[in-house]
């Protein structure tokens, strides 16, 4: 064996063995044995963000009492957030559920936790008898374990028999689905983290990484300090910690996005700077309705209409898109447009484009995943190390439950409800006839708090998320949960706002005191142990559904013990996953290792999508084969510019745009119940440009009135702190359950995707 | 043949045998480069970097000359004030003060502080050092934190911090009773004006700590050997 095959070998093989041997007092993997310092340590992937970084949870006496990040995951390599850092705080707030409560005479009365399933059961049974089965939903979340998904989709879709199945997720990836799937025909992005070792140029397209993403951030800003000349792009509507750490910030009036991406496909093929070769083997052009419209009024329906395209006539669409044209759009100058067409259309320079909620958050959400895969695909800067557009998702499991599983409406755990072939696999599977499957989808998620509201709808059971915060324009949607005739079902592990309208309430055991997996952005499924015993009588949310389907007759389809159920739960899931495209890890795989690359088939991960040097499902004749579309070829789209839903006027001058903060998770169930990121930001804000502020007569800590056409709220002011909105644009995190942003923001959502816009809507500011 | 002339030719064999030397290990080594390169994305796939090492020396690349340092007197730092400022032992530490430029992401502006350390006049404290300046986005970790106030309160317990100045026998250099990770660089925490007092050291100038101090390894089990005679 020579020098390079031993140091291949323990590279691949032994390295976390040698590694322990190399550097002792550096915990490698998830050794499960005791230490000197008292603790045990297991892996788990983080319980917040997309990222999924590993950490190595420390175990003393039963308790969660220390978190590391684990340097045996390529994820993190041993870095965390704040967040990631405090997680295991998260389970012991002292007001954590631990028993079921049922709503008696209008009061929440406390139940052992079987008769709380019980009552859940024959309300199901008697709201499908008295209005169909189409009158029951369970909405759920990206932080639903791939298990909790998997059950849920099987027992409506399969089982009772409705696509009343949807999740938080369609307020958060939605775009990033329907934009993967109509540019490439498969969801999921093709490349992976390590583009960030390769590549030259980052372009973050309205995103705020070094506060939603720190992790990855981190990783980019190391890569940039050993080599001076990578080129971060800030791409914003705001001015944030990310624009701060970028070497260039091109701040933009909100929805410009969709010119500016146009104006650099004008630019390159201006400059022939188009990647002909690539573009004729590997793309076909296509345009698709206009004038789409919002979907702010009551059963919107839209569907797309494809046409060919040549690609003369693409070039001729984007006429309307020079530079010095979109800059009057945007407020881009034209000479920075053509700077971002240089860094493109430099073929010596590998380029990543990230992205978040900014671009799947947007009324054209669809469109603009498409405009930005049209850069790549136009440069052929694709499914190569250090090349690839990158599409972040926000939640832990939003990849591996939501969009693998597919639990939303329209997806099964493979395909759509719309596909026979499909229908007939689940059916298969899941030892369910094939006819209880429906073939159209219902309603997604703005559309099901509609049908609540309507009376369309009479029962929603609602795990791991807190619709009560984040739902836009959120006062409809209250009151809807309210009316009379409407059964509400909460699992969550702390009283929210949403647990304040349930009818009943299921304690639930969270992350590392169950079994599970999330899969995170880049394709990676994660595996850890129950750590812990969940408080008082606290049960996963997997078991929970699993004792619903056994009261309703379906024990057949749900077989498993206690002790087998997610081993059992993942092996029947694989099934639908076979072949290449997506083989899934075997549950012996996924237990050893902190966390596993699909498609893995044959026991390898596939790190570059579509590119046949990495990928085997890839067709080895050509260079590139996009095997989700019809001859492996992507789809180039021409999208225009549109106006958002509401824009600013005379009335309400400003813009309102809403997100997140570092320290706070979503909702902030979780984090503010830890006291030290309670501590560095313990409620929400209104942030303002100081000329605005000026104007307005007010300074960090006065109280200002936002006003939109859907309500008000009166919040402290906050001139120059961690970011710096545009003058005629006010900033406002949404984590805070007693100041509400989402009262005022409007449900408008992009009608291919159904995602809503939290980005743009108008409102007024008054001193209060 | 003279002295001289015999030195002469030794000397231009001696000169040709080293040119011939360089170029076998400048070929090695440009070969050996390349092959190294490929061997390390190799290991890029399947681990991390492991520059667990990586800073054992650091600090003294930096200008601030610790054996010269000022003894402070009226320390504001204690073992208590530390662990405080950590939700259990091996936590990022919260920020105790207000943020310099809270639009900063971190980087230079909390590195002006606590890159090197020095007398900060607002504080009237010596700043502490951080042990990973590498890592640019500070604020990533460490938030700005002040008051006990809760949004609902916690019955978290954290980890307890190990004992100070654990030692196999009375007088032996204790071991090292902390993770490494984001640790290596002893003499930020061990050395200096900021240091808390319970954990300095006595001999700053001693560069190689690891020399002495062990670490007390966290996954490694007692050693042991079957005597003569066990059963198996």
């Amino acid at each position: 064996m020579n020098r390079r095959a031993m140091l291949k070998a323990l590279a691949l093989g032994a390295a976390a063995a040698a590694a322990e041997k190399i550097f002792p007092g550096v915990l490698f993997a998830n050794t499960g044995a005791a230490t000197p310092d008292g603790l045990t340590w297991k892996k788990a992937p983080c319980r917040f963000c997309g990222t999924g970084c590993g950490v190595l949870i420390g175990l003393s006496k039963g308790r969660a009492v220390s978190v590391k990040g684990d340097p045996a995951s390529p994820v993190n390599k041993g870095l965390c957030c704040v967040k990631g850092y405090h997680s295991v705080m998260a389970l012991y707030g002292a007001d954590r559920l631990k028993q079921a409560y049922v709503r008696k005479n209008g009061a929440m009365t406390p139940v052992p936790i079987q008769e709380a399933l019980d009552l859940v059961a024959s309300k199901l049974k008697e709201t499908i008898a008295q209005h169909g089965k189409d009158s029951v939903s369970i909405y759920g979340s990206g932080q639903w374990t791939i298990p909790d998904g998997y059950v849920a989709s099987k027992l409506f879709k399969g089982c009772i028999g409705t696509n009343n199945v949807e999740a938080n997720a369609r307020l958060c990836m939605a775009s990033a689905v329907t934009g993967f799937m109509t540019s490439f025909g498969m969801d999921e992005p093709m490349g992976c983290y390590e583009d960030i070792d390769h590549a030259d140029v980052f372009v973050l397209w309205g995103n705020n990484m070094a506060e939603m993403h720190p992790v990855l951030f981190s990783r980019m800003l190391e890569r940039r300090m050993a080599n001076p000349q990578i080129r971060i792009i800030d791409l914003a509507t705001r001015w944030t910690r990310t624009s701060m750490a970028a070497d260039k910030c091109i701040l933009f009036r909100p929805q410009g996005d969709l010119a500016i991406a146009n104006a650099i496909c004008h630019e390159l093929i201006r400059r022939d700077q188009v990647n002909y070769a690539f573009v004729e083997r590997h793309t076909t052009f296509r345009t698709g309705k206009t004038g789409i419209g919002y979907g702010t009024e009551d059963k919107f329906a839209f569907t797309d209409e494809p046409k060919p395209i040549s690609f003369d006539q693409f070039a001729k669409l984007l006429e309307d898109y020079a530079p010095e044209k979109v800059e009057k759009l945007t407020g881009v100058p034209a000479h920075e447009i053509r700077y971002l067409a240089s860094l493109f259309g430099d073929p010596r320079k590998k380029i990543v484009s990230f992205w978040c909620m900014g671009m799947n958050q947007h009324t054209r959400g669809t469109w603009i995943q498409n405009n930005v895969y049209n850069l790549h695909l136009l440069t052929g800067k694709i499914s190569q190390p250090g090349n690839g557009p990158f599409s972040l998702t926000g939640q832990p499991s939003a990849c591996g439950t939501v969009r693998e599983v597919g639990t939303l409406t329209n997806r099964l755990p493979y395909g759509e409800v719309t596909d026979e072939n499909a229908r007939k696999k689940a059916a298969g599977i899941w030892g369910v006839p094939v006819e209880n499957i429906p073939a159209k989808p219902t309603l997604h998620t703005v559309e099901m708090f509609r049908a609540l509201d309507r009376g369309d709808l009479r029962f929603m059971w609602i795990q791991v998320t807190n619709p009560m915060v984040t739902m836009p324009k959120l006062k409809r949607y209250r009151d809807a949960t309210k009316k009379e005739g409407r059964f509400i079902v909460v699992s969550d592990v702390y009283p929210t706002p949403t647990t304040d309208i349930a009818d009943v309430i299921l304690p639930s055991a969270m992350w590392i005191e169950r079994e599970g997996m999330f899969g995170n952005s880049e394709r990676r499924t994660q595996h850890w142990d129950k750590m812990v015993d969940p408080p008082g009588e606290a049960m996963s949310d997997t078991w929970q559904l699993i004792e619903i389907a056994r009261r309703l007759g379906y024990r057949q389809q749900f077989p498993w013990t206690e002790q087998d159920h997610i081993r059992e739960i993942w092996n029947e899931y694989r099934k639908f996953h076979a072949g290449p495209k997506h083989e899934m890890a075997s549950y012996e795989m996924l237990r050893e290792r902190p966390g596993v690359q699909w498609p893995c088939p044959n026991g390898v991960e596939t790190r570059w999508r579509y590119n046949p040097k990495y990928d085997p499902a890839a067709d080895r004749e050509r260079q590139f084969d996009f095997y989700g579309k019809p001859e492996g070829k992507a789809w180039i789209w021409f999208r225009p510019w549109e106006a958002p839903a509401e824009s600013p006027d005379a009335e309400y001058p400003f813009w309102l745009n809403t997100g997140r903060v570092v320290e706070h998770w979503h909702s902030g169930s979780l984090t503010r119940r830890i006291p030290v990121l309670h501590r560095a930001v313990p409620n929400a804000y209104a942030e303002l440009h100081p000329t605005d502020a000026k104007k307005l007569g007010l300074r960090t800590g006065d109280r200002v009135r936002l006003v939109s056409r859907r309500g008000s709220l009166v919040l402290p002011v906050q001139i120059d702190g961690r970011g710096r909105p545009p003058i005629g644009m006010v900033f406002v995190p949404f984590f805070d359950e007693s100041l509400l942003i989402n009262e005022l923001t409007l449900d408008a959502f992009c009608p291919i995707s159904k995602q809503p816009d939290y980005k743009k809507c108008a409102v007024r500011l008054e001193k209060a | 043949m003279r002295t001289q002339d015999r030195l002469k030719y030794i000397r231009i064999g001696i000169v040709s045998a080293l040119m011939l030397v360089t170029v076998f290990v400048l070929g090695y080594a440009i070969r050996g480069g390349q092959s190294e390169a490929v061997v390390t994305a190799a290991l890029d796939q399947q681990r991390p970097e492991l520059p667990f090492e990586a800073g054992v020396f650091r600090r003294f690349d930096r200008p601030l000359d610790y054996t010269t340092a000022p003894e402070r007197k009226n320390t504001k730092r204690s073992l208590a004030s530390y662990y405080a400022r950590r939700a259990y032992s091996g936590a990022p530490p919260a920020i105790p003060h207000e943020l310099l430029d809270p639009k900063a992401f971190g980087g230079a502006s909390c590195n002006q502080c606590h890159l090197d350390g020095g007398w900060v006049e607002q504080f009237q404290a010596w700043s502490p050092v951080t042990p990973h300046p590498e890592f640019a986005n500070c604020l990533q970790c460490h938030v700005p934190s002040e008051g006990k106030n809760t949004f609902r309160s916690t019955h978290f317990t954290g980890a307890q911090p190990p004992a100070v100045k654990q030692a196999a026998l009375p007088g032996a250099p204790p071991i090292i009773p902390h993770d490494l990770h984001l640790r290596t660089n002893c003499v930020a925490c061990h050395a200096g004006p900021a240091a808390v007092p319970e954990l300095r050291t006595t001999h700053p100038e001693r560069a190689n700590c690891r020399q002495c101090h062990a670490t007390a390894a966290d996954s490694v089990t007692a050693f042991r050997r079957p005597s003569p005679g066990d059963a198996k």
